[in-house]
C-alpha cells in the first residue's frame, strides 16, 4: 500500500521529469528557430552571392562586346595599313589573347574563295572576339569588294552576332 | 486529501514553463541569431545595393562608349594628325558638336548629360569622365604622343567620387574610304584613294561612289593654268567648258617642274594650254609630250616647234573654214564662221609655219593660218616629227572673254581636245571606238547574236547589243561566272533564303506580318527598313 510521502516522492519525481522534458522541448524549439533563421540568412547570402554574380556576369558581357568590338577596329587597320594585305595575311587567326583593359580580345579572318581567278575581289569574314573573365562576345562581320581591283565594305546584310 | 492535494499543487506550479535561468541564457542567444539574421539581411541588402550601383555605372559607362564609338576616328576638317577639340568646339557645355573621338577626351560631367546637353534625371551622384589616347600600334599599351591610327577610349563612371564602372575600347582608322574611281572609258570602280591613282585612275573624291557618281566619258586633260591652286575666271570657265564635255580635268600650273609635268603627262590623254599663262614658265616643258597638245596661248608657237615666225592678233568675231575634210571642223561647211558673239582678239600665224601643218581655218581678214594641227609624225620646225598630235587654236589673247564663244567655236575646242586625245570616235574611220560597238556597223561589223556563255560572259560587253551586259543577259545564265555561290555571305542573283539559308537570312514561320525572306526581291516589311535584305543586295 503507497503511503502519502511515497505519493509525493512520486509525484515529485514525475513533475522533475516534466520539467525537463519542458525544457528540452523549448531548447528544440529555440534550436529550429535558430536553424530557421540561419537556413534563411545562408539563403539570403546565397540570394545575394547569385545575384551579384549573375550581376556580374551581365557587365562583363558588356565589356567583352567593346572587346570584340577592338578587335574588329583593329583587323580593319591592318587592311588600311597594308594595301598588300590579301598577300601579306591569309584565313586564320590575325591576333590572339591581345590584352585589353579586364580581359583580351581576339581576331579570325577567313578570306571566302567566290571561284572566280580573281582573288582580289574575295569577300572576307572578320570574327572579332572578346573575352572578360567568364563572359565571351562575338561579334562577326563581312568585308564585300565592290570592285574587281579590290576595294572592300562591311557588308550590311552579312554580319551576324552571337553571344555566349 | 486537501493538503496532499494542495501539495500536488504545489509542486505543479513550481515546475510548470521555463525558469528564469532559462530566460536569463536564451536571451541572448536569441539577441545573437537576431543581430546574425539583420546583419545577413544588412549584408544582402548592402550587397544588393552595391550590384545595382555597379549594373548602373557600366550602363552609364555604355551608353558614352557606344556614343564615342560611333563617331569618326578623326574630324574631316582638320584631318589625322589633330588631336582634341576642334575651335568650334572648344568651351561648349555639352557634346552636341563633338564629331570625332579626340573630342571626347577629358570631357566630363556630373551628373551625367546626353549628346544634346540635356541632364539625366535622377543621377545627382553620378559622375562620367572619358579618357583618349593614340596607341602605338607596335604595343597597344602604349600611348602615343604623335599620330597613329589606333585609339584608346577609357570612360570611367563614378557615384559618389567611387569608381564603380570602367569600360575600354579601341577605335581605329578602319577600312580605307573608298570614292568613286574612274578609268577610260567612263569605267567607274569604288577604290581607295591610293589605289585608284597608283592603277591610273581619277578618284572624284571622298563620300562619291559609282553608284552616285558619273565617270567622265572623254579625254582626261591636263589643263595648263597659270596657279592651280587660284584659277582665273576665265579659266574657270573653260575648265567648266571642257567638264561639261564628259572630261576629266587634271590642273597644272605652267612654273611646275618638268618632272611634275612628266609625271602628269604620264596620267592624260591631252593638255590644253590656257591662253592667260606666261610663255616663258611653260617654255619647252610640253614640246616633246607624248600626248596630244591643244595650244592657245600664241606666244608658245616657237617653243611648241609650230612656228619659227610670228602671229598677229585680230579684233573680230567671224572666222572662215578652208578645209571641212578634218574631223575637227568636219561638222561644218567650207567658209565663213562665226566664233564669238562679239569683237575678241583672235590670233594668226604669218611667217615661219612649220611644214607638216595642216591649216584648217583663217581669219577671215588674211589668208594666213589660225586653226592649224599637226598629225603624230608630221614635221614640226627644224624636221621634227610631232611626238603627238598638236592643235592651235585662233582664240589667243590674255583678255579673251570666252563666254562669248559661239556654239559652233566651241564645237571646234571640243573636237580639237579629243582629235588630239586621238579619241575622237569617227564612225567610218576603220576603227571599232568605244562607244562605237553598238552605233557603226562600218567599223565594228553586225553585233554578236547573242552573248555566249563560257566566252563573252564576263567581258563587260553587252555583245549582241540588246542593252544587257554579261550576266544581266539570260544568255548567260549557265555560265559560271554568272552562278551563285552559296555560303560566299553574300545573297547573290538567284539565291533567296530558302535556297540559300546560309547568305541569305529570313524568317518563313511565325506570324505572317513578321516573316520575309531575302533574296526573293521582295521588300517586307518585316525587314525594316530593307537595308538588310533586299534592298541593299
Amino acid at each position: 500500500m503507497e503511503t502519502t510521502r511515497q505519493r509525493e516522492v512520486r509525484t515529485a519525481t514525475s513533475l522533475k521529469a516534466n520539467k525537463f522534458r519542458r525544457r528540452a522541448v523549448a531548447y528544440i524549439y529555440f534550436l529550429s528557430a535558430t536553424l530557421l533563421v540561419s537556413v534563411i540568412g545562408l539563403s539570403a547570402l546565397m540570394y545575394s552571392r547569385i545575384q551579384r554574380r549573375s550581376a556580374q556576369d551581365g557587365n562583363n558581357a558588356l565589356v567583352a562586346r567593346f572587346y570584340a568590338q577592338s578587335a574588329l577596329e583593329l583587323g580593319l587597320t591592318q587592311i588600311n595599313l597594308d594595301p598588300d594585305w590579301r598577300t601579306t595575311f591569309s584565313s586564320g587567326t590575325w591576333f590572339a589573347d591581345m590584352p585589353l583593359g579586364r580581359g583580351t580580345f581576339s581576331l579570325d579572318v577567313s578570306i571566302l574563295n567566290d571561284g572566280d581567278a580573281n582573288p582580289n575581289n574575295n569577300s572576307v569574314l572578320f570574327v572579332g572576339t572578346g573575352v572578360c573573365d567568364q563572359s565571351t562576345h562575338k561579334i562577326e562581320i563581312t568585308l564585300v569588294s565592290l570592285s574587281d581591283r579590290g576595294g572592300l565594305v562591311i557588308s550590311n546584310g552579312g554580319g551576324k552576332r552571337s553571344t555566349g | 486529501m486537501i493538503f496532499s492535494n494542495s501539495s500536488s499543487s504545489h509542486f505543479r506550479t513550481r515546475y510548470r514553463g521555463i525558469s528564469l535561468l532559462d530566460i536569463l541564457v536564451s536571451i541572448p542567444l536569441v539577441g545573437i541569431a537576431i543581430v546574425a539574421a539583420l546583419n545577413t539581411v544588412g549584408a544582402s541588402k548592402a550587397s544588393q545595393y552595391k550590384v545595382n550601383k555597379t549594373r548602373q555605372g557600366h550602363l552609364l559607362a555604355q551608353d558614352l562608349l557606344s556614343e564615342i564609338m560611333q563617331q569618326d576616328f578623326a574630324d574631316s576638317n582638320s584631318g589625322l594628325l589633330s588631336f582634341g577639340q576642334e575651335a568650334m568646339e572648344i568651351g561648349s557645355l555639352n557634346r552636341s558638336q563633338f564629331n570625332d573621338v579626340d573630342d571626347y577626351d577629358g570631357w566630363q560631367a556630373s551628373p551625367p548629360q546626353y549628346k544634346d546637353g540635356t541632364v539625366m534625371s535622377g543621377l545627382p551622384d553620378w559622375q562620367r569622365i572619358v579618357e583618349v589616347s593614340w596607341r602605338s600600334t607596335a604595343d597597344l599599351q602604349q600611348i602615343s604622343a604623335t599620330a597613329t591610327p589606333i585609339k584608346h577610349i577609357r570612360v570611367n563612371v563614378l557615384y559618389k567620387g567611387i569608381a564603380v564602372a570602367d569600360l575600354e575600347a579601341f577605335k581605329t582608322i578602319g577600312l580605307p574610304p573608298l570614292e568613286a574611281c574612274c578609268f577610260s572609258g567612263g569605267l567607274c570602280e569604288n577604290l581607295r584613294n591610293e589605289a585608284c591613282v597608283a592603277q591610273g585612275g581619277t578618284a572624284l573624291g571622298t563620300g562619291t561612289y559609282c553608284a552616285n557618281s558619273a565617270c567622265p566619258t572623254g579625254p582626261k586633260v591636263l589643263l595648263v593654268v597659270v596657279d592651280d591652286t587660284a584659277l582665273t575666271a576665265q579659266e574657270l570657265a573653260q575648265k567648266a567648258l571642257i567638264e561639261s564635255w564628259d572630261n576629266s580635268v587634271m590642273l597644272i600650273s605652267a612654273s611646275a617642274m618638268q618632272f611634275e609635268f612628266d609625271e602628269a603627262i604620264s596620267d592624260a590623254d591631252v593638255a590644253y594650254i590656257t591662253v592667260g599663262i606666261t610663255a616663258n614658265n611653260l617654255g619647252t616643258k610640253l614640246t616633246s609630250a607624248t600626248i596630244g597638245v591643244v595650244n592657245s596661248q600664241p606666244s608658245l608657237l616657237d617653243d611648241l616647234k609650230y612656228s619659227s615666225g610670228t602671229a598677229y592678233y585680230y579684233d573680230l568675231s567671224v572666222g572662215e573654214v578652208t578645209d571641212n575634210t578634218h574631223p575637227i571642223t568636219s561638222t561644218f561647211t567650207n567658209g565663213s564662221l562665226t566664233l564669238s558673239t562679239t569683237n575678241q582678239w583672235f590670233v594668226e600665224n604669218w611667217t615661219g609655219l612649220a611644214s607638216g601643218a595642216q591649216v584648217l581655218a583663217v581669219l577671215t581678214l588674211s589668208s594666213r593660218a589660225s586653226l592649224f594641227v599637226f598629225e603624230r609624225g608630221a614635221s614640226l620646225v627644224g624636221g621634227i616629227p610631232s611626238p603627238a598630235r598638236r592643235v592651235e587654236l585662233p582664240w589667243g589673247h590674255a583678255d579673251f572673254d570666252f563666254s562669248t564663244l559661239t556654239a559652233d567655236a566651241q564645237t571646234i575646242m571640243k573636237n580639237a581636245i579629243e582629235w588630239a586625245a586621238e579619241e575622237m570616235v569617227v564612225c567610218g574611220d576603220g576603227t571599232c571606238a568605244v562607244g562605237e560597238a553598238c552605233s557603226c556597223v562600218a567599223d565594228c561589223g553586225l553585233p554578236a547574236l547573242s552573248e555566249i556563255s563560257g566566252s563573252t560572259c564576263d567581258d563587260g560587253i553587252d555583245n549582241d547589243c540588246n542593252n544587257l551586259t554579261d550576266c544581266q543577259d539570260l544568255s548567260c545564265y549557265l555560265d559560271p561566272a554568272c552562278a551563285a555561290v552559296c555560303g560566299n555571305n553574300i545573297c547573290d542573283n538567284g539565291e533567296d533564303c530558302n535556297s540559300c539559308a546560309a547568305d541569305c537570312s529570313g524568317k518563313t514561320s511565325g506570324p505572317p506580318s513578321g516573316r520575309y525572306c531575302c533574296g526573293n526581291g521582295i521588300a517586307e516589311s518585316a525587314e525594316g527598313d530593307g537595308s538588310i535584305c533586299d534592298g541593299n543586295y
